[in-house]
């Protein structure tokens, strides 16, 4: 046999093998980025768990031989700690779901619903601007709305103003959804027989709940960690934990283990949010509606 | 219970663009039509416009001869089958299927039963529990017209449907669609752009272009007597040949002259082209054959090309003036590129169209 039997193909080249040194040196980087991430969080961690004699050695002492859950029983036995935790959680839950509720029906009508006078792109410009303020701004005009209703330091108060705060961030975020949501399966319901409300419940409604869990999970971890309009609109009774953390600091010494404990336990609810809303971030609901 | 439908007059411009033109359509009870024209000539704007999904800029839609045109789609009572299938992708097959009796309250036995009858019907009976992304395209398509079926409807209107399958599949679902709707007796409006699909499947079609209507009529009154050279061209595989003639005379006879062909006329075609001397003729490839017809014309012609369909041949020829005529054969003649000789047409089966105007003379 000759030359003619020789394969239509050359063989795929090998992948490049990546050098040692590269490697190497990937794996530097990666540890540095990991180190300065995880190093607040695990000096935070430990600090809630070290005795209190190992706080002001020098130098520091990055792996204490002994740990304590006296500042966790410290911080989580304490009845006003608890409270402020039950606060926090209330405040965060109804301002999030009001908000994401409202905020999606917002959208909806400002994506489907051609209003009269340009109302729309009115409506639109009127949310872009609560958003450029910075919130600083509207704190002081919240304190005294709050204060001539008599809701000073109560919970309501800080789920008006959450509300208020989030709702143009979850209508900008749904409106953009619902814009590019294939028109042609509302269409669909429509010719099915739908009525609007129909047609936003069956159809609208259950193809947005990973949206919506995604506007919901930045509301919630927003409100959950606020501490300015918390400082502002409460003193003792509706103090949330954020409040509670930064009032660690002042009065006469730090109390570096509770305020450390507390800080920890307030991000675990927030830690375990975003690991159940994670199936929502990566997958979308709509794929398959229209030819995939 | 099949309806009467007629678009009466349609016009619908989105700004200054006009999508659908003065379009007027008479579809009778039980009656399969198809909308077909090139892609972006209006044919979904006209469907959505009976669907009640945009509403026309003027005119009326009229379903057995009430007019419908400020009723909602709900209300009209029409079906739809969307080109991108539009299931709803919350929803299970079984769902899907059964949503639009949920919207009209049936009961759930009713319901169940209904939903098996037509899963039966379309083939997807063991799909019932998946849920849209977990089917192929073709599957989604049985769905899609599953559901527009499972109720009684004024009008059924199908949107490309075959669009998104590939050849082989499409050819098939053509012919069951057919049965099926033919069983159904539903008044139906189909869109394609493809012209064979229009062809097989239509007991009337309706040509578009630019947002209006060309002709409509039986599939072979359009083959045969095309309106104009758009409608010509459009319907037919491969499309008949169009040139631009000269009209001569010789010996008192009237003659088209079109790059190497040189045409005889009789009476009839002289005194339809009046005073023009130039017209469009327009020859279907069928009509041009490398054999001998008693009584034809014939043009020098080499074979350039030769497309294999196994049961016939497409034939490119090239005059001895370098024009291009496309021609057909049954294959038992051996013939091959390189050829040349005569090619054959009989005169009495060209068609002539007004150079200006497009019109058929
Ligand atoms: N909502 C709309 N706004 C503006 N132009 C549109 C709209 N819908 C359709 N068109 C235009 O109208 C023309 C016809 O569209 P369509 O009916 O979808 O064509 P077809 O279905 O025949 O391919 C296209 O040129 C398209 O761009
Ligand atoms: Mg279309």
């Amino acid at each position: 046999m000759t030359d003619t039997t020789a394969p239509l193909a050359a063989p795929a080249p090998a992948p490049p093998v990546r050098t040692r040194l590269e490697t190497l040196a990937l794996y530097v980087c990666l540890f540095v980025l990991l180190a300065v991430i995880i190093f607040p969080i695990y000096w935070l961690v430990l600090n809630s768990l070290k005795f209190q004699r190992d706080f002001f050695t020098n130098p520091p002492v990055y792996f204490p031989p002994e740990l304590t859950l006296g500042h966790w029983g410290e911080a989580m036995g304490n009845p006003l700690n608890q409270r402020y935790m039950l606060n926090t959680a209330v405040v965060a839950v109804i301002s999030t779901f009001t908000a994401t509720a409202a905020g999606t029906l917002c959208a909806y009508v400002l994506a489907r619903i051609r209003m009269r006078w340009r109302l729309n792109g009115i409506l639109l410009f009127a949310i872009l601007i609560c958003r450029l303020f910075p919130p600083v701004s509207l704190a002081i005009p919240y304190y005294l709305l709050m204060r001539q209703f008599g809701l000073l330091d109560t919970q309501a108060a800080l789920v008006i103003a959450y509300t208020g705060l989030a709702l143009p961030f979850v209508t900008w975020m749904m409106l953009t959804f619902f814009q590019d949501l294939p028109k042609e399966v509302e269409r669909a319901a429509m010719v099915d027989g739908c009525t609007v409300v129909q047609r936003f419940l069956w159809v609208v409604l259950p193809m947005s709940v990973p949206a919506m869990a995604v506007s919901a999970t930045f509301v919630f971890i927003a409100v959950w960690n606020e501490l300015l309009y918390a400082i502002t609109l409460t003193t003792l009774n509706a103090k949330t934990i954020p409040v509670a953390i930064a009032s660690f600091v002042g009065d006469n010494a730090l109390a570096w283990g509770p305020m450390s404990a507390l800080s920890v336990a307030s991000f675990v609810p927030v830690l375990l949010l975003a690991l159940a809303a994670q199936r929502y971030l990566i997958r979308g609901l709509t794929f398959g509606a229209v030819k995939g | 219970m099949a309806n009467y439908l007629r678009l009466d007059r349609i016009t619908k411009s989105f700004g200054s663009f006009t999508a659908v033109s003065d379009a007027t359509v008479d579809i009778a009870p039980g009656e399969f039509t198809t909308l077909v024209g090139p892609s972006g000539c209006g044919k979904t704007t006209l469907l959505n416009i009976v669907a009640a999904l945009e509403r026309p800029s003027s005119g009326a839609v009229m379903i057995d001869g009430k007019d419908v045109t400020q009723l909602s789609a709900r209300e009209r009572g029409i079906a739809m089958v969307f080109q991108s299938y539009a299931l709803y992708p919350h929803l299970t097959i079984r769902q899907n299927l059964g949503f639009p009796l949920r919207v009209q309250k049936v009961a759930k036995p009713e319901r169940e039963r209904r939903v098996r009858e037509v899963a039966e019907l379309v083939e997807i009976g063991h799909l019932l529990d998946r849920k849209p992304r977990e089917l192929s395209g073709g599957q989604r398509q049985r769905v899609a017209i599953g559901r527009a079926i499972i109720r009684p409807s004024t009008v059924c209107l199908l949107d490309e449907p075959l669009s998104n399958l590939d050849a082989a599949l499409r050819v098939r679902v053509r012919a069951e669609l057919k049965l099926l709707f033919g069983r159904m007796g539903t008044t139906t409006l189909f869109v394609t752009h493809d012209q064979s699909e229009a062809m097989t499947m239509s007991d009337r079609i309706v040509v578009m272009r630019d947002g209006k209507v060309q002709q409509q009529g039986k599939p072979l009154e359009l083959y045969q007597k095309p309106a104009n050279a758009f409608v010509a061209s459009f319907i037919g595989s491969p499309q008949m040949n169009l040139m631009e003639a000269r009209v001569d005379s010789e010996g008192g006879r009237a003659l088209l002259r079109a790059g190497s062909l040189t045409l005889p006329l009789d009476d009839g075609q002289a005194a339809r082209l009046g005073s023009r001397r130039a017209v469009t003729l327009g020859i279907r490839p069928e009509a041009i054959t490398i054999n001998r017809v008693p009584g034809g014309a014939s043009l020098a012609a080499r074979i350039e090309l030769v497309e294999h369909l196994g049961n016939s041949a497409i034939v490119h020829y090239r005059g001895p003036a370098g024009d291009q005529i496309v021609g057909m054969e049954l294959l038992d003649a051996s013939i091959g590129a390189g050829w040349s000789g005569e090619a054959w047409l009989d005169p009495a089966s060209v068609h002539l169209f007004d150079t200006e105007t497009t019109l058929a003379l």
